[in-house]
């Protein structure tokens, strides 16, 4: 009858109720919406990396990432992608050389990476052809053309059909040029990626560089659903001592931001929830305030303290099983609708490509954070109580009685 | 024989001992048996609602002791104290003071949830005692709905629940009209003669002393005058 009691109670004063369940609500909500707006906003970017730029494993000569060096190639490398794109998981590869190089246009230079990339490969891994905003993908690997990303166009203002020259150190460490004509200008993104890497042929890279048919990396796509280390492990068993990475591990800053996430999360929502217990225990402490007289009646007829303070508990854990489950079912229904349609951010483009991050964000975020979000609710509510629930058990009944 | 439920010795009660001290009453005793309908009369701060408070243990006198159905209620902690009240006395307010939230049948159950009583013997008994007094229509409806009257009947058969050893009633007819009052009275009467059950009551209401069967008079917080009407072990 207490739970019933402390139920009926809440609805005395309804406006009252109403508005500490909305606040409840209504923080919950804003708490998991802007964290879905984050998670969302980072998990594009991740999505991003990993199709546009890195891949879902990298694999590379052990001392290649350090030193940069055209000569730290993988070894055996057409055999080992030969090898990899026959696993099941792995939906597509690319070979690449990479090397640091000057690029000079007619009226600027930039310092960026080389790429050396096999046309066809890059298209299946990146997908680079699709972010061809000016110009074309290559058709013809046997000429000599480049794709600049936009930023460094514009940096050294470079136009398609116009020529570039490259200045690099090649495998014999001898300082080597060669001219390029632009053939397209891609744009992901990513402001700054798009500002330090072109990319040409690989047989035209390794001519310049004086290579054989040999690369500095080997890029791996997964298929969607693929154990990342799962496959990690396999090739690095088929790799023979090459540092095999997943993206984490080539971009420790991400694997960061997704650990960190929970932190984030927890952290977010009980400053919200914080703020939201000074206004449960307002409430509850006027609620017990303009009951004196009830409450010194229940003690005269027998009711005893620890009752009194399970009433003042319950009133307040019915509050948050209202306002709690409310906020979890608007911020559900608001991160699904944006989880689905986004949220449309271009006006603000130019920063947010700055940092690698889409224009349209899409909310999301893991259920599994609802049942600690809720009962973290419920656990600020049952500390919020503990005051005015004290308040009442000390009422003296024959001065609360006499109290209007 | 009847059994002595209140045996009260000594009581003074004296507010603001420190500072300002107001002698609330002055070596008071005080006997009642089983079965009594004793009104406590007196002008306003005579020292009747603080002794009613006193023999309820709602309030601890300054000095003397006061002894209820056996134990003395000044050994008592406070929780063991609650405990006592819930199982041997009945309050009657003069505000009703029943639950809002509660229906009719929910405010007298209550206190027999209190007591650990089963769901069953609950409802049974509180449904035996609307009928008593008069209220069986009423089960279901909140206090707000209903007028004084009725409420301070739902209050006594609340205060008749717990089945105590005697109820005490501080001026139970003060907020009702003259109708309402001679009714609750001839209820309580009623109750008091059928089953026994001792009633106490606070009132400076003449109508209500003309009911009593025992009236002590309070001024100035002494016991000036205890009359009986009728031989009280043969109520």
């Amino acid at each position: 009858m207490l739970v019933l009691i402390a139920w009926r109670n809440i609805w005395r004063n309804k406006v009252r109720s109403l508005v500490v369940m909305m606040s409840i609500a209504v923080g919950l909500w804003a708490g998991l919406t802007a964290m879905s707006f984050s998670f969302g906003m980072y998990q594009g970017h991740i999505q991003n990396v990993i199709l546009y730029q890195l891949s879902h494993i990298q694999v590379h000569h052990p001392g290649f990432r350090s030193e940069m060096e055209l000569k730290d190639t993988v070894r055996n490398s057409l055999e080992l992608q030969t090898a990899i794109n026959s696993m099941p998981d792995v939906k597509a590869t690319v070979r690449r050389c990479i090397s640091p190089c000057m690029i000079l246009a007619a009226s600027g230079s930039s310092g960026v990476m080389l790429v050396g990339t096999p046309v066809s490969d890059e298209r299946k891994v990146t997908g680079l052809d699709s972010m061809v905003v000016d110009g074309a993908y290559f058709n013809d690997s046997s000429r000599k053309e480049m794709l600049i990303g936009s930023k460094l166009a514009e940096k050294i203002h470079a136009k398609v059909g116009g020529k570039v020259v490259v200045m690099l150190q090649d495998a014999n460490n001898e300082m080597v040029s060669g001219a390029f004509r632009v053939k397209g200008i891609y744009k992901t993104r990513n402001s700054a990626y798009d500002e330090s890497m072109v990319f040409i042929p690989l047989n035209r890279m390794q001519e310049l560089a004086a290579l054989g048919d040999v690369s500095n990396e080997l890029a791996v796509l997964l298929n969607e659903g693929a154990s990342l280390e799962q496959v990690r492990t396999q090739i690095s068993f088929l790799s023979h001592g090459e540092e095999v990475l997943d993206w984490m591990g080539l971009s420790p800053e991400l694997d960061l931001v997704v650990n960190s996430f929970d932190l984030y999360m927890y952290i977010f929502m009980g400053i919200i929830l914080m703020a939201l217990m000074f206004g449960i225990v307002n409430t509850m402490l006027m609620a017990v305030l303009e009951r004196q007289r009830e409450l010194g009646m229940l003690m005269a007829i027998g009711m005893n303290r620890l009752r009194i303070f399970a009433m003042v508990m319950l009133e307040t854990i019915w509050l948050a099983l209202v306002g709690g489950p409310l906020g979890l079912l608007l911020g559900h229904a608001t991160i699904r609708y944006f989880g689905t349609h986004g949220v449309n951010l271009s006006q603000y483009s130019e920063a947010l490509s700055r940092y690698g991050f889409s224009n349209v964000i899409y909310f999301q975020l893991d259920q599994k954070y609802y049942w600690p979000v809720l009962l973290m609710t419920i656990g600020v509510a049952v500390v919020s109580a503990v005051y005015p629930a004290i308040k009442a058990v000390r009422l003296e009944p024959t001065q609360a009685i006499r109290k209007i | 024989m009847a059994q002595t439920v209140i045996d009260a010795h000594n009581v003074s009660k004296v507010y603001n001992p420190g500072t300002v001290p107001v002698k609330a009453l002055t070596d008071v005793h005080l006997h009642v048996e089983e079965g009594e309908f004793t009104a406590l009369v007196g002008p306003s701060g005579s020292g009747k609602s603080t002794l009613l408070n006193i023999i309820g243990g709602l309030d601890k006198p300054t000095t003397g002791n006061v002894v209820v159905a056996g134990k003395d209620l000044a050994s008592l902690a406070s929780n063991k104290l609650i405990d006592f009240r819930l199982h041997h006395i009945g309050f009657v307010f003069q505000s009703f003071n029943l639950v809002p939230v509660l229906s009719a049948k929910e405010n007298i159950s209550l206190v027999m949830l209190m007591q650990g009583a089963s769901k069953k013997e609950r409802n049974l008994r509180a449904e035996e005692l609307l009928f008593r007094v008069g209220m069986s229509d009423k089960m279901d409806v909140r206090p707000g709905e209903l007028s004084g009257g009725q409420q301070q009947r739902i209050a006594v058969a609340r205060a008749m629940a717990s089945k105590p050893k005697f109820i005490l009633a501080d001026e139970p007819t003060a907020n009702l009209d003259s109708k309402s009052a001679a009714n609750l009275l001839d209820m309580m009467a009623e109750l008091n003669r059928e089953d026994k059950t001792t009633f106490i009551f606070s009132t400076h209401d003449p109508r209500v002393i003309e009911k009593a069967r025992r009236v002590v008079t309070l001024e100035d917080g002494r016991i000036v005058g205890d009359t009986a009407k009728t031989p009280l072990t043969h109520v």
